[in-house]
C-alpha cells in the first residue's frame, strides 16, 4: 500500500484559480520525494491537502489507504498523528523550551512522563540539540530551530514526513544539514515528501523529484541509479552524506 | 533499506525505527495522562493574563457576595414582619364575675373559628405582669402593684389557616357580641397589613436575589473575555497542536479547566465573604435588635453549592468562548 496516492487531484479556489490540475502520483513507504517547482506551482497546496487542512475539489487523495475525501472531521487529528510536518518558518512555541517543543505532540498521544522524557531525550541526542534542552527558540539559530522542528516531528515516529520549504530561510550549510536530517529519518523508514524550489539542493542530494508548474505535474524525475525508495541516497554536494555516527547521533557532517 | 546503527548505552531513550503507527498506550491510562497534562495546561492558562483573571475572579466574588447578602438580609425583614403578623392578636377583657367553666366554653367557641390561630387565658395577675413589662423599668418599679391595671382576659391570636388574611373586622365584631365580654382591645395594626407587608418584603427579597443572579450571570462575559484573550495569546500554539493531531477536545479542555477554576474561585470567595459579613452582622443584630439573619442555604451546603455554581458559570463561559473563537 503506497504511503500516499494522489489520483487526478484538482484544487479549485472559489475565485476560480486552479492551484492543482489533475495531479496523479504515488509515494511508496520509505521513499524520499522532492516536490519542486516555482512559486505558485501548487507545492504548498498539495501539502495542505495531504494534511487535510483543505479539501480537494476533485480526485482522490489516499494516505496510508485512507481516502481523505471520505474522512470525517473528527478523524483528521488521528490522520495527522501519522504525519510529521515541518515548515519553512519552523512554527515553534516561542514560550516553551526545546524539550517542551519536542514533547508537545507526545502529550496528545497520552504517553507517560517517562516515555515522553525518554523519547524527547533520544530525539534531542540524535539531532545534536540535547545541550539546548532548556533553551527557548529565540535563543537558537535558524538551523537549531529547524532541528527542533524536525525533532518534534521525529518524536511522534511518523510514517510520513511532509516538509514545506524547510530550508527556505536557511543558508546553504544549514539547508544541507536539514536535508541530511531528512535522509536519516527516511533511512529509519519514514516516507519523506519535501517541497522545495531550491534546484541546487536537489542536485546536491538527488532523489525522485516531482516537478510542478501552475498546478500541473510536469515531470517525475528519478535520479540515476536510485531504484527503490528509502535507499537514503546520500548527497554528493559535500561528499560526506548524513549518517548516524557510532553513538547513533544524526549529524550533518557524519560525526559530531 | 539500510538500518541505522542502533544507538547503544550512550543514547538516552530509544526512538528507534519508525513504526507505521505512533505507539499508543492503553486507552484508560492515556486518558488519565492526558487529563493530568490538560489540567496543567489549564492552570497555565490562568497565568497568561493574570490581571484579567484577577478582575474576572473579583467580579464573580462581588456578584456572589451580593447574592448572599441580598438573600440573607432580606430574611431579617421577612422574619420580623412574620413574627409581628403571627403575634397580632385581640384581647377580650372579661367581666370580673365570669366563672372559669364559662371562660372555657368561650375559649372553645372562639377557637372553633377558622381565622383564629390560638386562644390563651390570662388571669388578672398575669395581665398585670404583662402590663408592667410594657412600662419603663423605673416607672414600673416606682408604682405600687395595685396601681398597674390587671383584668382577666382571653388573648385571641389571628390565624391564616385558609391561607388568606384574617377577617379582623368580622372577628372583632363577633367577639364584641359575646355576652360576658367587657372590652375588646383591637390590635394597633391589622394583621392583614402586617402580612401584606411581609409579602412585599418577600417579593423584594426575591427581586433583589434575581437581580444579583443576573449580575452573577453577566459575569459569564468576564469569563468569556478572559478565555478569548487566552485563545488569542495561544492561537499559534493551538494551530500547531491541530497540525500535529490535537482533537478539538484536547484544545478545549484546558480552556474549560481555566474557566471552571476562575468561576469556582470567584463564587467561592464571594460566598465566603458574604457569610463572613452576615456572621459579623448577626452578632450585632442579635445584641442590639434581638433578631438574626438566616443564610439563604445552610452553611454546610454553602461551599459545595458555591463551587457548583462557580463551575457552572465558568463552564458556560468556556462553552461560549470556545464555540465562538476556537482557532
Amino acid at each position: 500500500m503506497p504511503a500516499v496516492e494522489i489520483d487526478s487531484v484538482v484544487k479549485r479556489y472559489p475565485n476560480g484559480t486552479e492551484a492543482l490540475n489533475g495531479l496523479t502520483f504515488n509515494v511508496e513507504p520509505g521513499e524520499f520525494v522532492y516536490l519542486s517547482g516555482p512559486s505558485g506551482a501548487g507545492k504548498t497546496t498539495l501539502i495542505k491537502l495531504l494534511l487535510r487542512m483543505e479539501k480537494a475539489s476533485d480526485g482522490d487523495i489516499l494516505v496510508f489507504g485512507k481516502n481523505l475525501k471520505a474522512l470525517r472531521r473528527s478523524s483528521i487529528p488521528f490522520l495527522r498523528r501519522n504525519i510529521g510536518v515541518i515548515f519553512q518558518d519552523f512554527r515553534l512555541l516561542q514560550d516553551r523550551n526545546v524539550f517542551d517543543n519536542i514533547a508537545v505532540g507526545l502529550h496528545i498521544l497520552g504517553l507517560s512522563r517517562r516515555e515522553v522524557k525518554s523519547r524527547v531525550e533520544g530525539v534531542m541526542f540524535d539531532l545534536g540539540i540535547d545541550r539546548y534542552a532548556g533553551a527557548y527558540p529565540p535563543m537558537l539559530s535558524g538551523g537549531e530551530q529547524q532541528r527542533v522542528a524536525v525533532g518534534r516531528a521525529l518524536a511522534m515516529q511518523p510514517a510520513l514526513i511532509l516538509a514545506d520549504e524547510p530550508t527556505g530561510n536557511l543558508d546553504w550549510e544549514l539547508s544541507s544539514e536539514i536535508v541530511r536530517l531528512f535522509e536519516s529519518l527516511n533511512r529509519r523508514g519514514a516516507a519523506v515528501l519535501m517541497a522545495t524550489h531550491d534546484r541546487f539542493l536537489i542536485e546536491a542530494f538527488p532523489k525522485r523529484t516531482l516537478l510542478l508548474n501552475k498546478g500541473f505535474l510536469i515531470e517525475d524525475l528519478k535520479p540515476q541509479g536510485a531504484g527503490t525508495a528509502g535507499t537514503g541516497t546520500t548527497g554528493t554536494g559535500t561528499g560526506t552524506g548524513t549518517d548516524l555516527g557510532e553513538s547513533g547521533r544524526i549529524s550533518a557532517d557524519g560525526d559530531d | 533499506m539500510d538500518g541505522p546503527q542502533k544507538p547503544s548505552d550512550e543514547r538516552p531513550g530509544a526512538s528507534g525505527e519508525h513504526s507505521t503507527q505512533p505507539m499508543s498506550p492503553p486507552r484508560g491510562l492515556a486518558a488519565a495522562r492526558k487529563a493530568a497534562h490538560l489540567l496543567t495546561e489549564g492552570v497555565r492558562g490562568l497565568l497568561i493574563s493574570p490581571g484579567q483573571v484577577l478582575a474576572c475572579v473579583s467580579s464573580l466574588a462581588v456578584a456572589t457576595c451580593l447574592v448572599t447578602l441580598f438573600g440573607s438580609f432580606g430574611s431579617v425583614a421577612v422574619d420580623a414582619l412574620e413574627r409581628a403578623g403571627n403575634r397580632a392578636h385581640v384581647i377580650i377583657y372579661l367581666k370580673e364575675q365570669v366563672p372559669s367553666d364559662r371562660v372555657n366554653e368561650l375559649m372553645k367557641t372562639i377557637r372553633g373559628r377558622p381565622d383564629v390561630n390560638d386562644v390563651r387565658y390570662l388571669s388578672a395577675g398575669e395581665d398585670r405582669a404583662r402590663n408592667a413589662a410594657l412600662l419603663p423599668r423605673d416607672l414600673a418599679a416606682s408604682l405600687p402593684p395595685g396601681e398597674i391595671p390587671g383584668q382577666h382576659c382571653i388573648e385571641v391570636g389571628f390565624g391564616d389557616a385558609s391561607g388568606g388574611a384574617p377577617d379582623v373586622v368580622g372577628l372583632t365584631a363577633f367577639l364584641k357580641k359575646i355576652e360576658d365580654v367587657d372590652v375588646v382591645a383591637e390590635p394597633p395594626v391589622g394583621a392583614a397589613r402586617i402580612r401584606a407587608a411581609a409579602a412585599a418584603v418577600r417579593f423584594g427579597r426575591l427581586a433583589l436575589s434575581l437581580l444579583a443572579g443576573l449580575l452573577l450571570l453577566s459575569t459569564i462575559f468576564f469569563v468569556v473575555g478572559t478565555l478569548t484573550r487566552t485563545m488569542e495569546r495561544r492561537r499559534d500554539e493551538m494551530n500547531i497542536l491541530r497540525l500535529i493531531g490535537a482533537t478539538d477536545a484536547f484544545l478545549k479542555a484546558p480552556l474549560y479547566i481555566q474557566g471552571i477554576a476562575q468561576g469556582a474561585l470567584g463564587v467561592l470567595a464571594g460566598a465566603i465573604a458574604g457569610v463572613f459579613i452576615v456572621s459579623a452582622a448577626n452578632s450585632w443584630l442579635a445584641t442590639e435588635l434581638a433578631v438574626s439573619i438566616r443564610l439563604p442555604t445552610g452553611q454546610g451546603l454553602l461551599v459545595p453549592l458555591a463551587l457548583l455554581a462557580g463551575a457552572g458559570v465558568g463552564g458556560l463561559g468556556a462553552f461560549i468562548a470556545t464555540s465562538r473563537r476556537l482557532p
